[in-house]
């Protein structure tokens, strides 16, 4: 077999399994206490009660399942749709908590994220919104069974 | 409606989010951590509500350092600037298991979360807040 398409499986499941654990560890960690995620949520003042409720408890399992799923290299294009979109979201949420001057706390990592500078939240966000991106671009392949 | 589902991406995302509804809907209901007084809580819980609650819930207020008393009878005063001398009548009052309510305000309930995370990172469950605007 071609060494270089052999390297570039590899590259895709060890893509796919990053991507997935950050989804995975993200969605346990909030599930675990969603108190801790709720005040984040409403710390951001964009949704009103009890929608809040709702997305503090639902949004983890959500990503717990899509984290999976990328894990296991099952459904991965409608994964890769909802991490995409989710990371699309939370970076437009910061935005527009920081043009309103609001202190907004992700919670991201549930009770382990504390206060997360802007700065290191943001490039979090964008290396895994670019690793998705990748995968999303190579999705063809990964479908091929890889 | 079918056109969309033809497309396999969006069908799995529909799979997806379906598979997750179900330990969501679960955990809303049975999670021992889920926010205090479930989905009905958050902001829009009355005066009325929060008297009825009674001493089952902790009421902490975290803008006590801005006036003098409070409305709702028996809140304990807990702030950041006084954390030193508000905390041990607040770890007198409670006892494990008991709910927490931190009164909070501002638009993302800065010092109440902060309060509330506080508490939490000293081992204290469940802790909520609760905004100061929506008790009438």
């Amino acid at each position: 077999m071609n060494p270089i398409l052999t390297q570039n499986r590899h590259l895709l499941v060890v893509g796919r399994w990053v991507a997935g654990g950050v989804f995975l560890v993200a969605g346990a960690l909030k599930i675990w206490d969603p108190v801790v995620f709720l005040d984040g949520v409403r710390s951001f003042a964009l949704l009103p009660a009890p929608l809040d409720v709702a997305v503090a408890l639902g949004l983890p399992w959500l990503e717990m399942t899509c984290g999976l799923a990328l894990i296991a290299g099952r459904m991965v294009r409608g994964a890769l749709l909802v991490t995409l979109g989710l990371t699309l979201l939370f970076l437009v949420a910061m935005g527009l908590a920081a043009w309103r001057g609001l202190h907004a706390s992700c919670g991201c990592f549930g009770p382990f994220d504390g206060e997360t500078p802007v700065g290191i939240w943001l490039a979090r966000n964008l290396a895994l919104g670019a690793i998705l991106l990748w995968l999303w671009r190579r999705r063809g392949e990964i479908n091929r069974g890889v | 409606m079918q056109a969309v589902f033809r497309s396999r991406a969006l069908r799995e995302s529909f799979l997806l989010l379906v598979i997750a509804l179900v330990p969501a809907l679960l955990a809303g209901f049975l999670h021992p951590k889920r926010p205090v007084g479930g989905w009905s809580q958050a902001h829009a819980v009355s005066l009325a509500q929060a008297r009825a609650w009674g001493d089952r819930v902790l009421w902490i207020d975290a803008l006590s350092s801005r006036r003098t008393g409070t409305r709702i009878p028996g809140a304990l005063p807990l702030t950041e600037s006084g954390w030193e001398i508000q905390l041990p009548e607040v770890l007198r009052a409670w006892k494990a298991g008991r709910p927490i309510m931190v009164i909070c305000g501002g638009p993302g309930c800065e010092a109440g979360r902060r309060v509330a995370e506080r508490l939490r990172r000293l081992g204290l469950r469940p802790v909520d807040v609760l905004k100061e605007e929506s008790i009438p």
